[in-house]
């Protein structure tokens, strides 16, 4: 079962397992301010010791250039230590902004959280 | 005469002006290139920057006539363009948004550095140009205004130069020299444009500056600071870049430019171009306030502010489309910026380059948005993949393999996604590869074939191969990129496109 943190009243994040993926599910909107205060539970998040990451953003509304900056960072920290991170059901604006800034070609992303456990498995 | 029949007779005149200064001074400068080139690639001690050097002064010396006239034929054709031509490009398209390799971020620094220098000595002679250009354009469009830009004039002879056959090291090594002797170049052809342009009763109250003493723009009287807003706002930068940002307070922007512009140019902005003021520094607020755009970051964005001040003044259309390399390279430094505070990136230097090109220009060129976002999606890629860091051994072997794939005098991918295959499947493979077994070893040997025969199978102008070999070998080279992407770590949708574009390409 999931740990739901609620950090505003804007945004929510929760850390769930499924088997070997750890998903984390951000869901409000992810700008400047709330960056500031998720980073710390993000990276500890990443410290789970799992080596399969899923950001689930399917709740996400909005995300501005510094919400991007996190989740780019998420990345690179994953994949620097030799785990694998992918974004999950990305729609709406931060569909857009991540596409526009071609972010997509650089974080792999997935429907579904069984695509992304299913992908970054093999 | 009608004044539109007076100011084509005037565009006439000046176009046979600009293509007589040019025949009369470029073939000359040229030569001198060549010799500035002669004499400099000896005393080089990088070796990569030696033979860029050497080569360069071997390719230009037997064609200083063929590149003058290729040269001047574009500047006449540039000049007579409609104003804005090729800078159309459609705002939602960010396809130029790919990869470039280690020497074409190089060259971009190179271009920067010299289009600079040129500026430092040409700016107030040739802003002067622009504003009797926009005067004579102002029946209806008849010339580009910023065609003979110094960032422009050196794009084009880079462009004259690439299709000439010089490689991208060459033209590196051709722009570090022409910094040399462009700005005089440059100074004497403005100076004679003007001096015809003022003689022919366009703005003739336009002092045209005397080449050796370049006033300071304070001295223009109130009606040309309308027309030299440029020049005005650019005063305004070291005031700018020095207030800190927490010293910034609602409304400091339009103090400033009212300080910089007395009361009757003030007078002259538009009450859109007074509010925009006002928005921009809004904007810019928000992103200096954040915390979580490194320092330095924030500090390239502040001395953006001007550049994009002028650019929201004089191009509001582009610079309000949301989807315009403006917006995206505004975000993208703020991604980066993000990135860097959190773990600093490395090559700061180039995201510095980036601005400084944009601030040389004034943010006139939208050019230099694309050309910046596309260097900036470069990095941000390498940063967030990895392929930009590693340790002393993986950059040896990343220059190791550059160095045989350069000795090898490969045509370039003819197309961005197979130079997208280049760059992030086949070199990073060839680099664990290097790394792994050394330079030397059996195993490098082999991975330098296997990138020797893709290049062949994607482009084999050069290779008499019949039907049957040709599908042997794509078939060969399939067979390698795909032990290429077993391990890339990229999405794998993007792999899974790249397998369909090479199989395209190799006629699967």
């Amino acid at each position: 079962m999931g740990i739901r943190r609620h950090t505003s009243e804007f945004m929510g994040i929760s850390i769930d397992e499924r088997g070997s993926l750890q998903v984390v599910t951000i869901d409000g909107e992810l700008d400047s301010l709330e960056v500031q205060n998720i980073r710390g539970q993000l990276e500890d998040a990443l410290q789970a010791g799992s080596s399969l990451y899923a950001v689930d953003v399917s709740e996400l509304s909005m995300v501005d250039s510094s919400g991007i900056g996190l989740l780019v960072y998420l990345y690179k920290r994953a994949t620097a230590n030799g785990n694998r991170l992918a974004l999950v059901g990305l729609q709406g604006q931060p569909a857009d902004m991540i596409s526009f800034l071609k972010i997509d070609q650089i974080v792999p992303i997935y429907e579904s959280v069984d695509a992304a456990q299913s992908a970054l498995s093999n | 005469m009608p004044p539109a029949e007076r100011n084509k007779a005037i565009q006439s005149a000046l176009v046979v002006r600009l293509r007589d200064e040019l025949a009369a001074d470029l073939p000359e400068m040229l030569r001198q290139l060549d010799l500035l080139l002669l004499d400099s690639w000896p005393g080089l001690t990088d070796e990569a920057h030696r033979s860029a050097a050497r080569n360069a002064q071997r390719w230009l010396h037997g064609q200083v006539e063929t590149l003058a006239g290729a040269l001047i034929e574009r500047l006449v054709r540039a000049l007579q363009a409609k104003p804005g031509a090729g800078q159309e490009v459609d705002a939602k398209d960010l396809s130029f948004l790919t990869l470039m390799d280690e020497r074409g971020l190089d060259l971009s620094a190179t271009r920067i550095n010299t289009v600079n220098q040129i500026l430092s000595r040409c700016r107030l002679v040739y802003g002067e140009l622009e504003a009797r250009l926009d005067a004579l354009n102002g029946d209806g469009p008849l010339l580009d205004t910023r065609s003979l830009a110094p960032g422009r004039v050196i794009d084009e002879f880079r462009t004259a130069a690439q299709d000439m056959g010089a490689s991208t090291d060459m033209q590196a090594a051709l722009l570090k020299a022409l910094s040399r002797l462009a700005p005089d170049l440059l100074l004497h052809l403005y100076y004679q444009l003007n001096s015809q342009l003022a003689g022919a009763g366009l703005l003739p109250e336009l002092e045209v500056t005397n080449v050796h003493s370049l006033a300071s723009a304070h001295q223009l009287t109130p009606g040309q600071v309308a027309r030299s807003l440029e020049v005005m706002l650019r005063d305004m930068q070291p005031a700018l870049e020095s207030l800190p940002g927490q010293d910034w307070h609602p409304g400091q922007l339009r103090q400033l430019v009212q300080k910089h512009f007395n009361a009757d140019a003030y007078a002259c902005l538009s009450a859109r171009q007074k509010s925009a003021i006002s928005e921009l520094e809004s904007s810019f607020r928000r992103m200096l306030d954040t915390p979580e755009i490194s320092l330095r970051f924030r500090a390239q964005l502040k001395r953006l502010l001007l550049p994009l001040l002028t650019l929201r003044l004089t191009q509001p259309g582009l610079f309000e489309n949301p989807h315009s390399p403006v917006r995206a390279l505004m975000q993208q430094l703020a991604v980066l910026g993000t990135l860097d505070e959190f773990d600093p990136i490395e090559d700061f230097y180039r995201i510095v380059a980036v601005v400084d090109r944009i601030v040389s220009e004034n943010g006139q060129e939208q050019e230099g948005f694309r050309a910046g976002s596309q260097a900036l999606y470069t990095l941000l890629h390498g940063t967030a993949t990895g392929t930009r860091r590693g340790s002393p051994a993986t950059v040896k072997a990343r220059e190791a393999v550059l160095k045989d794939l350069k000795i090898l005098h490969l045509r370039p991918p003819p197309t961005p996604p197979l130079q997208r295959i280049v760059d992030a499947l086949m070199i990073p493979w060839m680099i664990k590869i290097y790394e792994s077994f050394g330079e030397e070893s059996k195993a490098s040997i082999s991975a330098l074939v296997s990138a020797h025969l893709f290049f062949d199978a994607i482009d084999s102008t050069g290779v008499s191969l019949s039907e049957q070999e040709r599908r042997e070998l794509g078939e060969e080279v399939l067979e390698d990129v795909e032990s290429w992407i077993s391990q890339s770590e990229l999405p794998r949708p993007e792999l899974d496109e790249m397998r369909r574009e090479l199989r395209r390409s190799l006629g699967f």
